[in-house]
C-alpha cells in the first residue's frame, strides 16, 4: 500500500489551494476595499475591523472543502496512471480531509473567539453558538462541544461533496450538464409542488416530516437547543456517506475523452 | 521470473463488443508488438490490463496475483497512451518528481540525456507542449520509471521522423541496459518490425495471431509464377492472399509447407510482417462474415 506517499501529494496540492483560496479571500475582501477607498477618496469609511467580522472568514473553509470534495476524477487520473489502486485513492483522500478540517476547524474556531467575538461583542458566530452553546453551563465543555459540532457539520459537507462528486465523475461531460440542470429543476418542482399542497390541502400536513425536523434538530420548546441529536444524526450520516463514497471510489473510471 | 496474464478478458462498450475472450501471456523481457486495425481493441486491452477501466469478465495476473485495485502490482506497470492524464497546469518537473515519489524511483542520468537529445524544454507545463512533445515526454517517463512492464500505446503519436528514429534507438539502448518487458500498440508495424521478439494479432477483439516474430515470419510463403504452376502449387495451402501483375500471380500463404516438388516456373520467398497483416486481418473479415452467414 502506498497510501502515506498519496496522502503526501494529495495533502500538497490541497493544502496549497486552501492557502490560494485564503489569499484571494483576503485580497478581495480586505485589500481590494481599501484600494478602493483610497483611489475614491472615502479612506475614513473603510474599517478593518468591519472587513474582518464578515463571516466569509469562516464560510470559506466549509465552501473550499466541500468544492474540493467534489473535484477527485483530476488526481484520479493521475494516480491510476501511476498505478495507484481505487482503494489507496480512497484511504488516502479521507486521511488529507480530515487533516484538513482538523486544520480548518481549528483555524475557524480561533478567529471566532480571538477576532470575531471581540471585535464584534457576539456571541452567535455560528450554527453552534447561535442555537446550541446554551445548552452547556460550562463555557470550556460548549468550547469542545463547539470544536465537534462544527467538524461533523464540515465532515458531513466535505463526504457530500465526495458522493456527488464521485458519482458525477460515473457519467460523460454529456449526462453530468443534463444532472446538474435536471436536478435543481425537479427540486424546485418539488418543494413548489410539496409546499402548495401543505398550503391548499388540509388533509396534507405532513406533520411527521416537521416533528422529524425538530427531534433532529433538538428543538425545544422553552431554553436552547439539545446538541446530541444533531450530534448523533451527523455521525450516522458521515458513516453512511463514507460507505457511499467508498462505493463509488471503487467504481472509478477513466472515461473515453 | 515475472510473467503477466490476461484471462478471459471481454468487454463492450453498449452493444458493441470490443474484447472477447483474449487470453495472453507476457514473459520477462521480451519486447511484444500488439497489432490491429482501428478499433480491433488495442487501446482497450492496454487500459484494462492497467486497470484504468474495469473488463466485464475477466482477470488480469502478475506473478499469480490480480492487479485489480492492487498497488503493488500496478506499480510494475506504466501505460503511456494518448490520454492525457496530467493536468495541463502542472509542470514537467513537478510531474516527475510525483511520479517519481508514487513509483519509488526514476532514472535521472537517462531522463536528463532524454530531454537534452530530443529538445524538450523541461519547464514548461504539460499543457503547453505539441502533440509531438507531448507523446516525448510521456515517453521519456516510460523508459526511465521503474517497472517490470512498459505499455507503450501509439508511442511515436505526433513525432517526427527523426524523433521516431531517435526514440526507437533509445527504446532498444535502454532495453539492453535494463531489460524488461515492452508492450507495443501501433499501426507502424514496419517500424517495429525490426524491434518487436513476439507478435500479437487482434482482429475484431479476438486474438488471431500470437507468436514469435522469428516463427510467423518462417512460415510466410509467397509463391511468383504463372497463375496455372502458382494454383497448381499453392492447392490446399493455407493461402491468405493473393496479386495478379498481367499473367505473373502471387500467391501468399500462411504456415508450413509440405515436400511438394517446385516447378522451375515458380519463385519461393518470405514475405513481411506488415503484408502478413494485411491479409490476415482482411482474411478474418471474410472467415468472420462467412460464419455468420
Amino acid at each position: 500500500m502506498k497510501t502515506n506517499k498519496v496522502t503526501k501529494f494529495l495533502f500538497r496540492r490541497q493544502i496549497i489551494g486552501l492557502a490560494e483560496m485564503y489569499l484571494f479571500l483576503f485580497a478581495a475582501f480586505l485589500v481590494l476595499p481599501f484600494l478602493f477607498s483610497a483611489i475614491s477618496g472615502s479612506l475614513n469609511d473603510y474599517s478593518l475591523t468591519n472587513q474582518m467580522q464578515g463571516s466569509w472568514v469562516t464560510a470559506a473553509f466549509g465552501v473550499y472543502m466541500f468544492v474540493i470534495s467534489t473535484l477527485s476524477y483530476e488526481n484520479f487520473k493521475f494516480l491510476i496512471q501511476n498505478g495507484i489502486s481505487r482503494q489507496t485513492f480512497f484511504n488516502a483522500q479521507v486521511i488529507v480531509n480530515g487533516f484538513l478540517i482538523l486544520i480548518g476547524n481549528t483555524f475557524n474556531l480561533v478567529y471566532q473567539y480571538a477576532v470575531l467575538m471581540p471585535l464584534g461583542h457576539a456571541k452567535d458566530t455560528n450554527i453552534f453558538m447561535s442555537s446550541y452553546a446554551g445548552y452547556f453551563h460550562n463555557p470550556i465543555v460548549a468550547f469542545v462541544f463547539n470544536f465537534i459540532f462544527s467538524g461533523l457539520l464540515l465532515i458531513v459537507g466535505a463526504l457530500s461533496g465526495m458522493v456527488i462528486g464521485n458519482f458525477l465523475t460515473l457519467f460523460s461531460k454529456f449526462v453530468q450538464r443534463i444532472i446538474l440542470i435536471a436536478t435543481p429543476v425537479v427540486g424546485y418542482i418539488t418543494a413548489m409542488y410539496t409546499a402548495s399542497r401543505v398550503i391548499l390541502d388540509k388533509n396534507f400536513q405532513m406533520t411527521w416530516v416537521a416533528n422529524f425536523a425538530k427531534f433532529i434538530l433538538g428543538y425545544r420548546p422553552t431554553g436552547p437547543y439539545d446538541p446530541f441529536p444533531m450530534i448523533g444524526t451527523m455521525l450516522v450520516m458521515a458513516v453512511i456517506l463514507l460507505v457511499i463514497t467508498r462505493y463509488l471510489f471503487s467504481k472509478k473510471q477513466l472515461k473515453r475523452e | 521470473m515475472s510473467v503477466l496474464e490476461v484471462s478471459h478478458i471481454s468487454k463492450s462498450f453498449g452493444s458493441k463488443h470490443v474484447l472477447s475472450d483474449i487470453n495472453l501471456s507476457f514473459d520477462d523481457n521480451k519486447i511484444y508488438g500488439l497489432l490491429g486495425r482501428n478499433g480491433a481493441g488495442k487501446s482497450t486491452l492496454l487500459s484494462i490490463i492497467t486497470d484504468r477501466i474495469a473488463a466485464d469478465s475477466g482477470e488480469v495476473k502478475i506473478d499469480s496475483e490480480d492487479v485489480d485495485d492492487n498497488d503493488s502490482r500496478l506499480g510494475l506497470m506504466y501505460l503511456m497512451s494518448e490520454a492525457n492524464l496530467y493536468a495541463d497546469g502542472w509542470k514537467l518537473t513537478q510531474i516527475i518528481k510525483d511520479s517519481e515519489s508514487l513509483y519509488g524511483g526514476f532514472n535521472h542520468e537517462l531522463a536528463d540525456r532524454l530531454i537534452k537529445e530530443f529538445g524538450l524544454d523541461i519547464n514548461q507545463k504539460f499543457g503547453k507542449l505539441s502533440t509531438g512533445y507531448n507523446s516525448i515526454f510521456k515517453l521519456i517517463l516510460a523508459l526511465c520509471l521503474p517497472v517490470k512492464y512498459v505499455l507503450l500505446d501509439e508511442p511515436v503519436l505526433g513525432l517526427d521522423a527523426n524523433h521516431r528514429e531517435l526514440f526507437y534507438s533509445e527504446l532498444i539502448q535502454s532495453y539492453s541496459d535494463n531489460p524488461r518487458t515492452f508492450i507495443i500498440s501501433t499501426h507502424l508495424i514496419e517500424e517495429v518490425a525490426n524491434i518487436i521478439s513476439d507478435v500479437i494479432v487482434l482482429d475484431q477483439g479476438r486474438v488471431i495471431l500470437n507468436q514469435p516474430v522469428e516463427d510467423v515470419l518462417a512460415k510466410t510463403h509467397s509463391v511468383v509464377g504463372p497463375e496455372k504452376d502458382v494454383e497448381q502449387y499453392t492447392k490446399g495451402l493455407n493461402v491468405i492472399g493473393h496479386n495478379m501483375m498481367g499473367t505473373i500471380r502471387a500467391n501468399y500463404v500462411y504456415g508450413d509447407l509440405d515436400d511438394r516438388i517446385l516447378p522451375d516456373t515458380v519463385q519461393l520467398s518470405n514475405f513481411d510482417l506488415q503484408k502478413l497483416f494485411i491479409f490476415l486481418t482482411n482474411q478474418y473479415e471474410g472467415s468472420a462474415k462467412n460464419e455468420d452467414q
